[in-house]
Formats: structure tokens, C-alpha cells, sequence
């Protein structure tokens, strides 16, 4: 029988109903047969016809135990339930009467409960669930290529392949169901000022198949569209689909001009669809278009695009990745470099580029870790409160168990209070978890789609979930404590006392240790920030903005029509610059083709008496083409010679400009002014003078290998270069000026579709975020540990001193000042902190190797950091001592005497 | 005596009301309820004394009557059943019901005949 087990009834109460029946049956017969023995009948008759009456003896018994074992069933659980509720109740009266107490309590366990409701929401949107409307997200992965590259030798993997590649992966792959290509594009909506980019994806068909996504109206790209040749339909995302077009049902089949071209709506994807991303899609197109060419399936070109599949039920990665392997060589046969001898390998498609998981995820793992952390010093602050408490209640404890209630039912009725009290600051968490929440996504991770509600579903369960652990956790071990006070506490007490004052101060040294970890954390966290953020990028990234343009382009021209296009937008850029630094607020402008963290072009060259090129680790020479302008527009110092005239450009003496490890590369030592550098391979090639040497800059990251760099004159260049930015040095912060240098420029030229302007920083912000991230998140916590702490360490200390006020009294009365009381607290209260130092130190050393990784240009184990980590708490542990033994020290001896 | 089906039937319906009112004078133990139906009846029930058992149980179970052991003025162990506030706030409801509807019945088969 399920319920008895459920209910933990043993099969004697069974028998107990049965006799309790019994007994009542024979009750009810006996009063019977009285009346009818009265009434004349004899004894045989009397009890025959009681029977009969009763409607036979063995019926009336069967039928009569299974109601009455039904019955005691549910009564028990009756009363189960009922005693529960009461201790609710009691419990809930007790808060009520003790507010000061109860607050403290909730929210301690608010603030500890609700960091990890956040942290468990930042999980499971990088890591645990996936993107949305991804069907079984774990079954999906992404190809990666891993060759030798011929120049260093050097294995490098990549996640970029081409359409050659996609192609023979979906024929060959048979361990694959589906096999899909991307490729993120920008498509402008509109034309003039008010055009508006969108983030564009180009799928190829499968796609939609692959994630098992549905649209909301609609229909998605049919294989037959896969083909250029045909039709461009486009599926807008959820949010444009809204913000634009009204949400209208009717927006189907209607045709959409985006980027100068009409595309038929054929569908809207759901709400918060991202693809196999986390970051916004406002539209889906055709890959086959967006590759540009009609045979992209065919031709090796260079298209760069990542190619992902769903793994059959059942079938291995591995397997998977072998038939593509195979696959792979078998197109790369008699390609240069040697690509037939690389292989292929599967990845989940959380993974960065190179097939690792990214750092941010990384930092989130151990972000998790550490609100853990903050939640077990909330807990332990909270086990020494209730501890404290079970002291004060002793005599009321006693009381109980003389009246004979149970150990087990006192244990509850402890427990029912500590849950009361967890439960509602749980409910205090959410507040927490929604605050933290909103920091995490607008501050912190603002790429990514946010739809869900940031109190979704999961996150309070997994918050439900803690709340009743934390529950169990910080009241069990002092219920078991308090339940087993002795009726006669007078001698007890004392003991119980010190073996309390013992418990607290173990708490409290391993709240300091914890504290001590958060804050080394959060310091090297912090460094790495600091580190990123001083890395000297060779311009002044926060005055500088770059401004790339999009042309309407009539379709058919002829060769004629096209070379004189072209030199009227090289006029434009040229006057575009003059007359962005005319604009106030603007100090200077540029033109630029290739420009640090926009690029540059691969050239080769010959110095003069260097024999051959050193190679760098960043690669190169990497040639740019800059306007005179441009060093003082990025702030970039030349460290010898000049930068370029306005007079030097096409058709004057060939100059060039080198970056400052390029001159050490070419010329150790020397000065490298008037040396001359050959661009390009032909025998008549012009010497290029050097004519001044600038600091380095970067092309595209932060953390880039310095390479060889240098620069000509804008109109200098290769005819093969192409690919024009106007850069902007602002007197204010450069996002003040976006929309106006914007509006200048469409007005200056109404031909243009869109003007994409970008402050730098808002470029490189993306790649200092995981950095940010850490830190951010990692100091909260810490700081959160440290009050926690603090107030913990203040109430176990303060607690102590009351405790020992006899003992203060006689000190004082045989002498002691009050100036050696103080120092007596204190110095209690450094060896808790110290301990906890120490330990945390321990930890700290023994953990830090798994956290190097995740830092840049730091060690884990900064002596610096450590320091100002130690002295934080001990400063902490003083200023929490500090009150106490004050207190201490005001104690009249003769009152604690007499209290003794 | 032979049973009467039909009286069965509608008796076994409404014995919970019946019981519940007996118990709003006073506590009583099985016998006594018994006792105070037939009584209160004229003359026997026409139902099993267990059927009465078996009402008390299941009122007992959902919480409208309450059992407690105890000693009878005979000095014999008897378990009492006493109304609970629940019990008595459904007698109060339940006999609002069972007169209604015996006051329809009853005025269906009179009209009936003399409109026959």
C-alpha cells in the first residue's frame, strides 16, 4: 500500500483500527442485548437477533475495519499537516514579534539567495539553455578546419569555411541530419538619414530544419531558394517585424527594399530566435545572395563562413568528424598550402572561433562559484544567529521538553522557523536576482537578445530550490543543538556557551577565508580590467569615430560610367573629410583605406640592405593608404621624422610612413628616415621614401602580436586597394556627435544609403567584456562577502563580550584598564580574521591555476593584490571588533560582578 | 422482517444529516445514536446498525463529527462522537436541502394526484 508508506504508518496501526472496531462493535452488542434481555428475551435469543440487528457479526467487522483504517489514515494526516501548520504559525509569530532580528536574517539571506538566482540566469543564457527556440541545442556542433600554416608551422583552427566545403559535408557527412551555412551581414532598410542598419544573417534552406525553429506567420526559405538565380525573399525577425511594420499579419508577401534591393517577405520568425547565437537577428536572407556569386557551392572562393550540422541520433562527433575529414581532403586536393593535410573536428556550437569555449562563458563558471561562496557566508552569519538564539531560548526549550514534547517535534518546530525565514527572504531574492539581473544585461552583456524575463520560469525554480536548502542548511545543525538542552541548564549553560562561542568563531573565521578569496578574485579581476584597459593601442580611442558608407548603386553601368563613379566618390571622401573638420566639435578628419581596428592590406615589400623581412608575430606588412591628417586625427605620435603633407598623393615622389617595430625590424639601431622600402614584387619599382616612423596601432584586437606596418600617402596606392573610411577626432565624447556628422553627410551627398558611424570604443568595447564581466561581478560579490562578514563577525564578537562580561568585570576590578579590555576584544578578534586570512591565502594558492586562464597580463597570485586583500579584511575585522570591545571596556565592574 | 429496498436507498442517502442531528443535543457513543433514530423514527430503521457505523466513520474522516474513548453511565468503554463547528455548519446546510427537496417531492405527488 503506496499511502502507508507515504505516511510511514507501520502495519500494527492497522491492527490498532481493527481492535479499536472490535471493541466498539462489542460495546453496541452488549448495550443491545440489555434492551432485549429487558424486554424478555433470553441470552441466546438476545444476542441472535443483536446480530442479526447489526446485520451479521463478520460483515459488519469487514466492512467496518476498512472505513475506520480509511478514516485513521486521513486523521493522521490531519494532524501531520495540522502540526506542521502550527509551527508555521508559531514561527511567523515569532518573526513578527522580533522584527529586528528577522530582518536582519532576511536580508542577509536575500542578498546571498539572490546573487545566485542571477548568477544561475547568466548560466543558463551562456551556457546551460541554449539559444532560443533551438530545438535540443546539445545535438548541434560546428566544423572546424585545423591546418599547418606554411609560413610558421603552426597549427591553427578555424571556424570558417566555404560553401565548397558545406557542400561536401551535407553529401558526405552521413552521420549528419542536417547540415546549414550562415553568414552575418549588415542590410540597410530605407535610404538617407533615416535609413536604419539591420543585423542580417544569409542561411542556406536547412537552416530552419536544423534548429527545429517554427515561424510565427508565414512560411521559411524553401531549398528550391537556396539558388541565386531566383527570387530574394527575406524572414524578418520578431522584433523588426513589430517595431517597423507594425506587427501587421499583411506585411507577407509584400516586397521590402533593403540594401537596394527588393525582397519578398516571406515569413516571421518567432519571438527571441537568434539562431545558433545569442545576439539579435533582425532578418533572414538567402546565403546564395549574400555570397555574391551564383556557384558559391562550387568555387573555391574566400567566403568565410561557419558551417554547423545536428548529429544523428545515436551517431558520435567523432565519427562525424572523420567522414568530414575525409570529406575535406578530398576538395582540398592540389590546393596550395598543403590543405589536404588538415582535418576537421566538431565543436558544440557555443564555441568561439578557434573551437574553445569563450571566455566569457569561462568567467561565468566561475562567476556561479562565487555567488555560491557569497551564499555560504550569508548562511553561516545566519547558523550563528540561530545558535546565538538557541542559548537565549534554552529556558523556554526546557519548558517544552518537560511537557514531553518530542526531540524530533522540537527539531521541527526549530526547523519551521528557519524555513519561515528563508522562505521569505527568498521571496526578498527576487528583488535581488531581478536588480542583478538588469545590471548583468544592460551593463554587462548588452550583445545579447534578451527576451525572456529575467524571472523566468527556471530561475525560480533554481531560486525556489536554494531558498529550501539554505532553509535546511542554516537550521538544522542549531535545532539539533538547541533540542538538546537539559532540562537542568545551569551548569550546562556555561559549557553550552563556550561550545557555542567555539562554533561561532569557526564560522567566522571561514567567513573571513571566503571573503579573503572573493577579494583576491575580485582585485586580479579588477587588474586584468585596468590592464586591458592601459594597453597602449597607439591612438586615443575614446576621441576617435569611423564613418564607412554605403552607396545606391543604378544596377547596370557601363566600364565608363563605373570610372567616373569612382572618382567622384573619391572626391566626396576627400571633401567629407574637409567638411567633418569643419564641424564643431571636430578638431580633425581623415580619409583612410585600411586603418588601425579597420583593417589592412597585405603587401609585399624590399627594404634597402635588409636581405630578407624579419617576420612578427602579428603578421604582416600590413599597408594602409592616410591622408595628412590622419596621425593627428587618431592621436597617434610619430616618433621620428613627419607625418604626410596634404600636398603628397597621387603623382608626387613616393613616401612612406613605418610603424615603430617595423624601423627596428627593417633597421636595428638606426635611424630609418630617407631609407627606401619597395612595394610589390616587380623588378622597376620605385624606392619609397621613409619619411617619418609612427607608434604602432593594432588592425583588429586589443591583444594583438605587434606586426610590420606602414603607410603611404592616400592616392599612392595599388589601383587593388579599395575600401574608404573618413575618420573623425571629436573635442567631446564621440557619440554626441554620431547623429549629426550622420545627418551632414546624407546631406552632402543624397545619393547615399547609409552612414555607418562608429566611436571606436564602442568597437573595442565587446572585446574588453569579459574582463569587465569578471570584475564587475567578482567586486559585488566580494564587497557583498565582505559586509555579510562583517556584520557576522560584529554579532559573534559582541556576543562574546556579553558573554564574558563577568570575566571583564574582574579584570577590571583587579586592575586591568580599559584601554586592556579593548586590546583583549580586539585582538580576539584579529585571530578570527587572521585564521580566516590564512586559510583564504591557502585556498587562493591552491586554486589559482585554474584561474590564470581566464586573465590577462595578471597573476593569479599578485602579491599586491593579496595585500590589499588581507589588509581589507583585517581592517574589516577591526572596524567590526571595534564596537564591542569598546562596550567591553565601558562594563561597571562592580555590575558585572554582581551579573557573574 | 423483510427489508425494504426502496426505504433503503433513500434512507442511506440521508443518514449522514439524520446522525448529525442526533449528535446536536449532545455527545453520545454508537449505541445512543442508534437508539435515538429508532426512536425518533417510530419504530426500526429499516437499515443494518452498521450502516450507522459507517456513517459515523466516514463523518469522522472528513472532519464533521470528532471520537473520543470514554467511560458510558454503565461504566463501559465507549467511543463518543461530538459535532465539530464544521459538522454542524453542514447539518445546518444540509437540512435546509434535504426539507427543500423533500417539500418538492412531497408537493409533485400531491399536486399530481389532484390534478389526476
Amino acid at each position: 500500500m503506496k499511502r502507508r508508506r507515504w505516511l510511514r504508518l507501520k502495519s500494527t496501526d492497522r491492527q490498532l483500527s481493527e481492535q479499536d472496531v472490535i471493541a466498539e462493535l462489542e460495546a453496541h452488542l452488549a448495550e443491545r442485548m440489555e434492551r432485549l434481555k429487558a424486554s424478555g428475551m433470553s441470552e441466546e435469543e438476545a444476542r441472535a437477533e443483536a446480530e442479526r440487528r447489526l446485520g451479521g457479526v463478520a460483515r459488519a467487522r469487514y466492512a467496518l475495519v476498512r472505513a475506520a483504517w480509511d478514516r485513521d489514515i486521513r486523521l493522521t494526516l490531519r494532524e501531520r499537516v495540522g502540526s506542521v501548520a502550527d509551527d508555521v504559525r508559531y514561527a511567523v509569530r515569532l518573526v513578527t514579534r522580533e522584527p529586528g532580528y528577522a530582518l536582519v536574517v532576511i536580508v542577509t539571506l536575500a542578498l546571498g539567495i539572490g546573487a545566485n538566482a542571477t548568477m544561475f540566469g547568466l548560466l543558463d543564457r551562456l551556457l546551460l539553455s541554449g539559444p532560443t527556440h533551438v530545438k535540443e541545442p546539445a545535438q548541434l556542433h560546428r566544423f572546424y578546419a585545423s591546418t599547418r600554416s606554411q609560413q610558421s608551422g603552426e597549427l591553427t583552427t578555424f571556424a570558417q569555411l566555404n560553401g565548397v566545403a558545406y557542400e561536401a559535408f551535407r553529401a558526405r557527412v552521413a552521420s549528419v541530419e542536417h547540415v546549414a551555412a550562415y553568414r552575418s551581414q549588415k542590410l540597410t532598410l530605407g535610404s538617407g538619414v533615416d535609413a536604419r542598419q539591420l543585423a542580417a544573417i544569409g542561411v542556406t534552406s536547412g537552416f530552419f530544419d536544423l534548429t527545429g525553429v517554427r515561424p510565427v506567420i508565414g512560411r521559411f526559405i524553401a531549398p528550391s531558394e537556396d539558388d541565386a538565380a531566383g527570387e530574394r525573399v527575406v524572414v524578418l525577425g520578431h522584433a523588426l517585424w513589430r517595431s517597423e511594420f507594425g506587427g501587421d499579419a499583411g506585411i507577407l508577401g509584400d516586397v521590402v527594399q533593403l540594401s537596394g534591393n527588393g525582397y519578398r517577405v516571406i515569413g516571421v520568425a518567432p519571438p527571441g530566435f537568434t539562431g545558433v547565437e545569442l545576439g539579435r537577428v533582425d532578418a533572414w536572407v538567402q546565403i546564395a545572395h549574400a555570397a555574391g556569386r551564383d556557384r558559391w557551392t562550387t568555387e573555391w572562393i574566400g567566403l568565410y563562413i561557419p558551417i554547423v550540422a545536428r548529429l544523428r541520433p545515436g551517431a558520435s562527433a567523432e565519427r562525424a568528424a572523420a567522414e568530414a575529414t575525409a570529406a575535406w581532403r578530398s576538395i582540398t586536393e592540389g590546393r596550395p598550402g598543403k590543405m589536404e593535410e588538415g582535418y576537421i573536428t566538431l565543436a558544440g556550437i557555443g564555441a568561439d572561433r578557434h573551437g574553445n569555449e569563450p571566455l566569457e562563458a569561462r568567467v561565468t563558471r566561475w562567476l556561479v562559484a562565487v555567488a555560491a561562496i557569497v551564499l555560504l557566508v550569508a548562511c553561516a552569519n545566519v547558523a550563528n544567529i540561530y545558535f546565538a538564539r538557541g542559548l537565549m531560548r534554552r529556558r523556554e526549550i526546557a519548558v517544552r521538553l518537560a511537557l514531553g514534547i518530542s526531540r524530533g517535534r522540537l527539531i521541527r518546530l526549530l526547523l519551521a522557523e528557519s524555513m519561515v525565514l528563508a522562505v521569505l527572504g527568498g521571496l526578498a531574492a527576487l528583488a535581488v536576482a531581478y536588480w542583478g539581473a538588469n545590471v548583468v544585461r544592460t551593463v554587462l552583456l548588452p550583445h545579447v537578445d534578451w527576451t525572456t524575463s529575467a524571472l523566468n520560469a527556471r530561475v525560480l525554480v533554481v531560486a525556489g530550490g536554494i531558498t529550501m536548502l539554505v532553509g535546511v542548511l542554516t537550521g538544522l545543525a542549531p535545532a539539533l543543538r538547541a533540542s538538546r538542552t537539559k532540562a537542568h541548564t545551569s551548569v550546562a549553560s556555561s559549557l553550552r556557551a563556550a561550545q557555542s562561542s567555539r562554533t561561532a568563531g569557526t564560522l567566522a573565521a571561514l567567513q573571513a577565508a571566503f571573503c579573503v578569496v572573493l577579494l583576491i578574485g575580485a582585485g586580479v579581476f579588477v587588474r586584468s580590467l585596468w590592464s586591458v584597459n592601459a594597453v597602449d593601442l597607439g591612438l586615443d580611442a575614446d576621441r576617435v569615430l569611423a564613418a564607412s558608407f554605403e552607396w545606391d548603386t543604378p544596377a547596370h553601368l557601363t566600364d565608363e560610367e563605373r570610372a567616373a563613379q569612382s572618382d567622384r566618390r573619391r572626391t566626396f571622401y576627400r571633401e567629407a573629410a574637409q567638411r567633418i573638420a569643419a564641424e564643431p566639435g571636430v578638431e580633425h578628419a581623415s580619409v583612410a583605406i585600411g586603418s588601425a581596428f579597420g583593417g589592412a592590406f597585405y603587401a609585399s615589400i624590399r627594404a634597402d640592405g635588409v636581405d630578407s623581412i624579419p617576420p612578427m608575430p602579428g603578421g604582416g606588412p600590413y599597408m594602409s593608404a592616410v591622408t595628412a591628417d590622419y596621425f593627428a586625427t587618431l592621436g597617434t605620435p610619430l616618433t621620428r621624422g613627419r607625418a604626410f603633407r596634404v600636398s603628397e598623393g597621387a603623382g608626387t615622389d613616393p613616401v612612406a610612413i613605418i610603424s615603430r617595430s617595423t624601423a627596428e625590424a627593417l633597421w636595428p639601431g638606426a635611424d630609418p628616415i630617407d631609407r627606401c622600402v619597395y612595394i610589390g614584387d616587380g623588378a622597376e619599382i620605385p624606392c619609397r621614401r621613409v619619411v617619418g616612423v609612427a607608434a604602432d596601432t593594432r588592425r583588429f584586437n586589443i591583444t594583438e602580436e605587434p606586426a610590420l606596418q606602414f603607410y603611404v600617402p592616400l592616392g599612392q596606392q595599388p589601383a587593388w586597394m579599395g575600401g574608404f573610411t573618413v575618420l573623425a577626432r571629436t573635442g567631446v565624447r564621440p557619440d554626441v556627435m554620431t547623429e549629426p556628422l550622420r545627418r551632414v553627410l546624407h546631406e552632402m551627398e543624397p545619393s547615399l544609403r547609409f552612414v555607418a558611424i562608429q566611436p571606436f570604443n564602442e568597437y573595442l568595447e565587446p572585446q574588453r567584456r569579459p574582463w569587465k564581466l569578471g570584475a564587475v561581478l567578482f567586486t559585488l560579490c566580494g564587497a557583498l562577502a565582505l559586509s555579510i562578514a562583517v556584520i557576522g563577525l560584529y554579532s559573534v564578537i559582541a556576543y562574546l563580550v556579553v558573554h564574558r562580561r563577568h570575566e571583564f568585570g574582574v579584570r577590571m576590578a583587579l586592575g586591568a584598564e580599559r584601554f586592556d579590555v579593548i586590546t583583549l576584544v580586539l585582538r580576539r578578534t584579529l585571530a578570527l580574521a587572521g585564521i580566516g586570512v590564512a586559510i583564504g591565502l591557502a585556498v587562493t594558492v591552491l586554486a589559482a591555476p585554474y584561474l590564470q586562464p581566464l586573465l590577462f597580463e595578471t597573476q593569479a597570485r599578485d602579491g599586491a593584490v593579496v595585500a590589499i586583500a588581507a589588509a581589507a579584511l583585517i581592517a574589516a575585522a577591526v572596524l567590526a571588533g571595534v564596537l564591542p570591545a569598546w562596550r567591553a571596556s565601558r562594563v561597571s565592574p562592580t555590575e558585572a560582578l554582581r551579573d557573574g | 422482517m423483510p427489508r425494504q429496498p426502496d426505504r433503503n436507498t433513500i434512507l442511506k442517502g440521508t443518514l449522514d444529516v439524520l446522525v448529525l442531528k442526533a449528535l446536536s443535543r449532545a455527545p453520545m457513543h454508537g449505541f445512543e445514536v442508534t437508539e435515538w433514530l429508532e426512536r425518533e423514527a417510530g419504530g426500526s430503521l429499516g437499515l443494518d446498525d452498521s450502516a450507522v457505523y459507517q456513517a459515523l466513520y466516514r463523518m469522522e474522516k472528513r472532519g464533521l463529527v470528532a471520537a473520543e474513548w470514554g467511560v458510558s453511565e454503565k461504566n463501559r468503554r465507549a467511543r463518543y462522537y461530538e459535532l465539530t463547528r464544521q459538522g454542524r455548519a453542514h447539518l445546518k446546510a444540509e437540512t435546509e436541502r434535504v426539507l427543500s427537496y423533500a417539500d418538492m417531492v412531497r408537493s409533485i405527488l400531491v399536486g399530481g394526484e389532484s390534478a389526476a
